[in-house]
């Protein structure tokens, strides 16, 4: 099996604000690797942080490990010179940058799924049903998620074996299948609706940054979703 | 529901600190430190904390307005001094490009294999000990309330003003318990205005936090603190809960013996339900 990209688009916060978008996505058809990055708010460069997130996963080169993720953030320390910050700056870098991962990979007939922190992936149907992944509650969304960081010790309790476990699944698929991965706001918002076929569907039918742009933004005007940077990836299953 | 409007660069909120520096202020604490140089240390902790939460790789965005009401035998007037004296708001990045001097400070950060290294690091000041005369604790709410209506009519919905009050808890000019719950009536349309009064004191009993009687507080000024303290928003509770406080709907935003890291905890839960962008 193989995962085509059918749509991939974000809407910012604000509009006209494009350059602050802190969600990032990376994809490579040819590997089958893509993922999604929602830098967190308050971070010093979140934006950046969840660039290098995603494209390291989509390079290969980030496994879910201490040592993968110890590459990235050298990476980005090289990349900010905090010898060089003024000191509002570098006390902001020492708090750290923080954002989510969510990772997509193809092996033989399935998808293998990396989620840390609330960026979500929705499958379409996955044996049968429609499955989320790594939430299942739109409730769950509101409680405080563990991210990954710039400072090492924030990520600790990443690496503790339970919960590093609970950031992996294996999803087996089949031609028609599809997985939409997305940001924290329309996650919610999906699940607020659980999930139903009509909301399913009004997601399935954007096809264009415009689509998106105007749903995100009724959506919001009206108080169903939360304002905040917003991410729909959108793959679907065919034979490869 | 109210505290829940988003704190952005279009729609601040404000942080107002009102700083006794009365001659009581003098009074050592235990470790030897002067109150005085302890709410000045406060102080600059707090702004520190404040800025580099708000500073970005682009720089510090005006997510705030800022100011200090402070009290003391000179009267009440703005706490700041040089170029951000000339008024008691400011917004934050005025603040960060405006402080008294820079200090060269020493912190121990993890070496990455378990231990500390020590590591220099630049410290901001805006604020020196002071201490001198009586306390004009009414006074001083009275101008932190003009302040506050000001600015909540300028900013009719944004999140509401926070207020800080840090005193040794004597006032010298009267009982400032109505003036605060005048204080605490002054509202944007996403509510009013949460005071959370810290009380520093020089004896040896344990510190309380976020009380919800004041059974446990040992004197008629905590008490009166604790009474002049806003009240938890319900929906609160649960981030305080989170932070490891057993607040429950009857505790207050107040701190008997608080240090710097109760008001980053305070801060931190007085916000939660917005989040800044």
């Amino acid at each position: 099996m193989r995962l085509r990209i059918v749509f991939n688009g974000s809407v910012p916060k604000d509009d006209g604000a494009d350059a602050i978008n802190e969600d990032q996505t990376a994809t490579d058809e040819s590997r089958q690797r893509f993922a999604v990055s929602d830098g967190a708010s308050e971070s010093y460069d979140s934006a950046r942080w969840a660039r290098l997130l995603a494209n390291a996963w989509v390079a290969g080169g980030m496994a879910v490990s201490r040592q993968g993720l110890e590459q990235v953030i050298s990476e980005y320390e090289r990349a900010c010179d905090p010898s060089s910050l003024s000191w509002s700056k570098r006390g902001a870098f020492d708090r750290g940058s923080f954002a989510t991962l969510l990772g997509v990979t193809v092996r033989g007939a399935a998808a293998r799924i990396v989620a840390m922190g609330d960026s979500m992936v929705l499958g379409l149907p996955i044996d049968g049903a429609t499955l989320s992944f790594p939430y299942s509650l739109s409730d769950e969304f509101d409680r405080r998620p563990l991210l990954l960081s710039t400072s090492r010790d924030a990520n600790n309790a990443l690496f503790d074996r339970s919960v590093a476990r609970g950031c992996i699944t294996r999803w087996p698929l089949h031609p028609g299948a599809v997985l939409l991965l997305m940001t924290d706001a329309l996650g919610q918002w999906l699940l607020r609706r659980g999930a139903s076929a009509s909301s399913c569907a009004v997601l399935l039918a954007i096809r264009t940054p415009e689509d998106l742009h105007a749903f995100v933004r009724s959506e919001q005007a009206s108080g169903a979703m939360r304002r905040d940077d917003t991410t729909l990836l959108h793959l679907s299953a065919e034979e490869a | 529901m109210p505290y829940a409007a988003e704190i952005s660069r279009a729609n601040p909120s404000c942080f107002l600190f009102v700083i006794d520096q009365s001659g009581s202020m003098d009074e050592r604490m235990e470790g030897g430190t002067s109150k005085a140089a302890f709410v000045a240390d406060v102080l600059n902790k707090t702004l520190y904390n404040l800025i580099t939460r708000c500073t970005k790789a682009d720089g510090c965005r005006p997510y705030f307005d800022v100011g200090v009401v402070a009290y003391g035998g000179n009267g009440v007037g703005s706490g700041f001094e040089g170029t951000l004296s000339s008024r008691i708001l400011h917004p934050l990045p005025e603040i960060e490009k405006n402080p008294l001097r820079i200090e060269e400070r020493v912190k121990k950060v993890p070496d990455g294999a378990g231990g500390l290294v020590e590591q220099s690091t630049k410290f901001p000041v805006w604020f020196d000990p002071k201490n001198t005369g009586g306390t004009p604790m009414c006074e001083a709410m009275r101008k932190a309330a003009e302040v506050l209506v000001e600015w909540s009519d300028a900013h009719p919905n944004c999140y509401p003003a926070t207020v800080i009050h840090v005193t040794d808890g004597q006032s010298t000019d009267g009982d400032p318990e109505p003036i605060t719950a005048q204080l605490r009536q002054i509202s944007t349309n996403d509510g009013q205005a949460l005071l959370f009064n810290l009380h520093i004191d020089a004896t040896a009993s344990a510190p309380v936090i976020f009380p919800a009687t004041e059974g446990a507080l040992p004197d008629q000024y905590s008490k009166a603190l604790f009474r002049m303290s806003s009240g938890f928003p319900p929906h609160l509770v649960g981030a305080a809960k989170e932070r490891g406080y057993a607040a429950t709907g009857e505790s207050r935003f107040f701190g008997y013996k608080a240090g710097y890291e109760a008001i980053v905890d305070f801060f931190e839960i007085g916000t939660r339900a917005s989040q800044m962008r």
